[in-house]
């Protein structure tokens, strides 16, 4: 049967229905691949310009409290879990013999005192530096005792570098 | 006779969805590659004495120290713009040499160096990237962190 007249000027159609479909599923995926920007902050933290020297005995300032930081954590990491997030630290203000103090809080009365007198420094250092050692400090806890510092006052704080070259 | 009534299909247009689908699409193509480059997807530590990271300052270089990916016990390892350097060493001559390129360029402090370290990293890698930043004679560094309530 030949095409009517109206049939043969139909202006042709174009069908969207796929089209649409894929678009929205390439939207879908890149909502959920893209990640906002963390918002950031800072700590500043100035270090010792002594450029290619690797002596570490330095002069001490006057006064100086170093604190030493140790992995103390209960439980080890195995190998089916990650429990990485439950290590934590203690701390010992002074000396290696001193009195562990695992709470960051409980030192603030100390750095407060420390911080009356202009010119102190607060040094960080590792409880067990030796190499082989299975002591894995994480981070957050050293940032806690920065964070302890500046909360006192203590604006300068020091990170002693390692014993052996790595 | 009565006329038949017409029927007539609804329609919509469509053709303003299907533009402004295809922007919001490039957008989130254009905006998930730029948060790529120089900084890693980590957990920073949070802490209440920490100040805002802006304006960043014009000569910045962010050592980010991820955890989880790392071979050995350690686990963490130290990336920047997506290399992994495992040698301090390393770590400090291309420091020197992006410090040498700043003061070249008019910088005359040099570069300033961002840590960003996850939270559950082992402080003895960011140790190393402290030595390295130290052999390298950068004395302005700070640490990442994320804001926590005061």
């Amino acid at each position: 049967m030949a095409a009517t007249l109206e049939e043969r000027f139909k202006d042709p159609e174009l069908c969207f229905t796929s089209l649409i479909d894929i678009v929205f599923l390439l939207l879908i995926f890149f909502m959920c691949a893209s990640r906002f920007k963390q918002v950031e902050e800072k700590l500043e933290a100035f270090l010792p310009n002594d450029g290619n020297r690797t002596d570490r005995t330095l002069v001490l300032p006057p006064s100086e409290l170093t604190i030493f930081v140790r992995d103390d954590a209960v439980m080890r990491e195995s190998d089916s879990f990650n429990i990485k997030a439950l290590r934590k630290a203690t701390f010992y203000l002074g000396s290696r013999e001193a009195t562990p103090v695992t709470d960051v809080n409980r030192m603030l009365p100390v750095l407060q005192q420390l911080a009356e007198t202009p010119g102190q420094r607060v040094l960080i250092a590792l409880y067990d530096e030796q190499a082989g050692q299975d002591q894995r400090v994480p981070f957050f806890n050293v940032v806690q005792v920065v964070d302890a510092c500046k909360a006192a006052g203590i604006a300068n704080i020091a990170f002693q570098a390692p014993a052996q070259p790595r | 006779m009565p006329a038949k009534p017409r029927r007539e299909d609804a329609s919509f247009d469509l053709t303003s969805m299907i533009d402004v689908t295809f922007l919001l699409i490039i957008f989130f193509m254009c905006v998930t590659e730029m948060a790529h480059i120089e900084y890693e997807n980590l957990t920073l530590p949070a802490a209440h004495q920490s100040v805002k990271d802006s304006p960043a300052p014009p000569r910045r270089q962010v050592v980010n120290v991820r955890y989880g990916y790392g071979n050995g016990p350690e686990r963490s390892e130290i990336v920047v713009r997506q290399r992994v350097f495992d040698e301090t060493n390393r770590l400090a001559e291309f420091l020197r040499e992006q410090d040498r390129l700043a003061r070249r360029q008019g910088q005359a402090d040099g570069i300033d160096v961002k840590i960003r370290a996850d939270g559950r990293a082992e402080y003895q890698k960011v140790q190393q990237v402290l030595v390295a930043c130290m052999k390298a004679g950068i004395a302005r560094v700070s640490i990442g962190a994320a804001p926590s309530p005061r």
